[in-house]
């Protein structure tokens, strides 16, 4: 029998309680992230490129603008793969094992940031949203589906074009035409977060508003987010790949692995095969990575694939 | 359905309308114009070619002008850059190429790509679907900046069969390869997205019934399974228009066709403001009338959804 007092007891013990320490969905997720082989081969070809990215510059004999003058306008013949040119050389007579290191480093970085911008920004105004709902809602989407009837690739142009052809545009322009996609399926989730039990239950017990959304929300969206972001860095290197490959993202003699892409492209009629190849190689290199650990990381993470 | 494309139409209006805004401010907001040359022009023939273009016009001016010119008379105006033609032009003669190829490209993706994901569905687990699966995963990684210098290499430097680039009046050797580059990746996406949604269609039970009645595969996957498991692949063909569209700019570029991609890339690196409004409004206006048509076909493939 429940008398005042015991309630009052039980009260108390419960207030009382720390929080309880459960299986957490992350330490799940892990488990089923490293039993998975195409998603660890992934994190594996990620941290080679992430290494090279890293030191491969420091490594290099030669600073990735360095002009050899004897080489250049003879790579076909001087420049190939040597012990001394690792990777070869440009018809510049550039050593290419530093740039492509440096490529892949912005080709990266722009990934990261890029996505980054996209997720904050994305999270926000998808969160948002959804939480409040109702009219504010309604305008909040369609102001989210104008942005994506717009031709982003167009528009990006445009940005660089006008704004200058330098990396900081490339990234900010990149994150911010990049997020409404996110935006929508944060909003998706947290619909569906809005309308399960134990957000309800924790509105009965008196749970304050930015309490639920830290401790309920957020980390149930994470998942998600973690996800598509990672699915995003690499949508993102070929978006900058393909601005670059045009000539209109990173300036000579900085470099990216679009880039160079280009400039082996060109290069292939003089059959400096080297040129391609190695950006190339890094290049897919680092689009399997993602795409193995973005996939590993969707079976891991997915509540519904339980 | 008329009320509903009506709708749809209303929407696409002001999504015009900002695009066109959103443009026209970028424009204006950048530092330097058209004219901001190596050598500076002398103040008196600056002032005198902004008026010519209507340039020292205000702001709101400008963008009014504009927007009557197309809404009333299709009118991009002139190319500040090529003195002697109008945007119309330059879009009349790109345009025309671009959809070639690019339609080529469309209907290689969506053939090829439904044709493989039914395939990969139906022999499911076996080497036909591990051979599919492994095509498309491959695929998509290469984009068309990727694939154009490889399949350069391979049928042009090593095999000799066709020409590195050039156009030739949209001879279908010069199109091959460009087709190619510019489909692959999305052939591949398309055949990944027609693979789960067939592997979903097959385990319903209507499926069952036209099974139990004794119907050859075939029959039991052109009539009850196809239309069901197109509804995800419907819904991905706008990005692949757009992607065709973007694309042609790599192509343009590499194979030296001469699509409208090309005269953008131009246009961008001369500051062709009036040559690149242009283009990303018709890219932006085609992309819209894709998706309504994309989602008037949703209703005749799925009879559940009314509008």
């Amino acid at each position: 029998m429940l008398t005042p007092i015991n309630m009052q007891a039980l009260a108390t013990r419960l207030a009382g309680l720390e929080e309880v320490k459960g299986r957490s969905l992350w330490a799940d997720a892990r488990r089923r992230f490293w039993r998975n082989k195409a998603a660890v081969a992934g994190l594996a070809m990620l941290a080679i490129c992430i290494a090279f990215a890293a030191f491969g510059q420091a490594i290099a004999p030669f600073s990735y603008d360095f002009i050899d003058f004897n080489i250049m306008g003879h790579a076909d013949e001087l420049g190939r793969p040597s012990l001394t040119y690792w990777f070869g050389a440009d018809d510049q007579g550039r050593d290419l094992f530093a740039r492509t290191a440096m490529g892949v480093r912005i080709s990266l970085l722009v990934g990261l940031i890029g996505t980054a911008i996209s997720v904050v920004v994305g999270t926000l105004y998808g969160a948002v949203s959804g939480y409040l709902g109702g009219r504010i809602d309604g305008f909040m989407m369609r102001l989210c589906d104008i942005m994506l009837s717009i031709p982003f690739m167009f528009v990006l142009i445009l940005m660089l074009v006008m704004f200058g052809k330098s990396l900081s545009v490339l990234y900010l322009s990149i994150g911010l035409l990049s997020w409404p996609a996110m935006a929508r399926i944060v909003r998706g989730q947290t619909l569906t977060l809005k309308a399960r039990e134990y957000i309800e239950a924790a509105q009965a017990t008196g749970v304050p508003t930015t309490r639920i959304i830290l401790r309920h929300i957020l980390p149930n969206l994470l998942g998600i987010v973690v996800i598509y972001a990672t699915l995003l860095v690499p949508d993102i290197i070929i978006t900058e790949s393909f601005i670059s490959f045009l000539g209109l993202g990173v300036q000579e003699p900085q470099t990216s692995l679009g880039t160079l892409i280009s400039d082996g492209a060109k290069a292939i009629y003089y059959d400096t095969l080297w040129q391609i190849g190695f950006p190339l190689g890094f290049f897919l290199l680092l689009m399997f990575g993602f795409y193995f650990v973005g996939d590993g990381l969707r079976d891991a993470l997915d509540p519904k694939e339980r | 359905m008329l009320t509903y494309i009506a709708k749809r139409l209303a929407v696409a209006v002001p999504t015009l309308l900002a695009l066109i805004v959103i443009s026209f401010l970028l424009m204006h907001a950048a530092p330097g114009g058209p004219f901001t040359y190596e050598k500076k022009l002398p103040a008196a023939v600056l002032a005198n070619l902004n008026a010519k273009y209507g340039l020292d016009q205000p702001l709101w001016r400008q963008m009014i002008s504009y927007v009557w010119g197309m809404v009333a008379h299709f009118d991009f105006g002139p190319s500040f850059v090529y003195k002697d033609r109008t945007v119309n032009e330059i879009i009349a003669q790109g345009f025309p190429v671009t959809f070639q190829y690019g339609g080529w490209a469309f209907v290689m993706a969506v053939v090829c790509g439904i044709g493989l994901g039914v395939l990969a569905a139906i022999f499911q687990n076996t080497w036909l679907d591990y051979l599919s699966i492994g095509i498309s995963i491959g695929a998509s990684v290469l984009p068309n900046f990727v694939l154009a210098p490889i399949l350069v290499l391979i049928f042009t430097r090593w095999l000799g069969w066709l020409p590195g680039g050039g156009w030739e009046g949209g001879d279908w050797k010069h199109q091959l390869m460009p087709i190619l580059a510019m489909g692959t990746a999305y052939m591949a996406s398309i055949a990944r997205i027609m693979r789960s949604s067939m592997l979903e269609v097959l385990t319903q039970n209507h499926i069952r019934t036209a099974r139990a009645k004794g119907l050859p595969t075939w029959k039991v996957i052109t009539r009850h399974a196809l239309k069901p498991a197109l509804i995800p692949v419907l819904s991905y063909l706008g990005p692949v228009f757009v992607a065709m569209i973007t694309g042609s700019v790599v192509v343009d570029m590499y194979f030296s066709t001469a699509g409208v991609g090309k005269f953008f890339v131009d246009a961008a690196l001369n500051r062709d403001y009036a040559v690149m409004m242009g283009v990303t409004l018709l890219a932006g206006g085609l992309t819209i009338l894709f998706n309504l048509v994309v989602d008037v076909l949703y209703a005749w493939v799925d009879p559940k959804i009314r509008y």
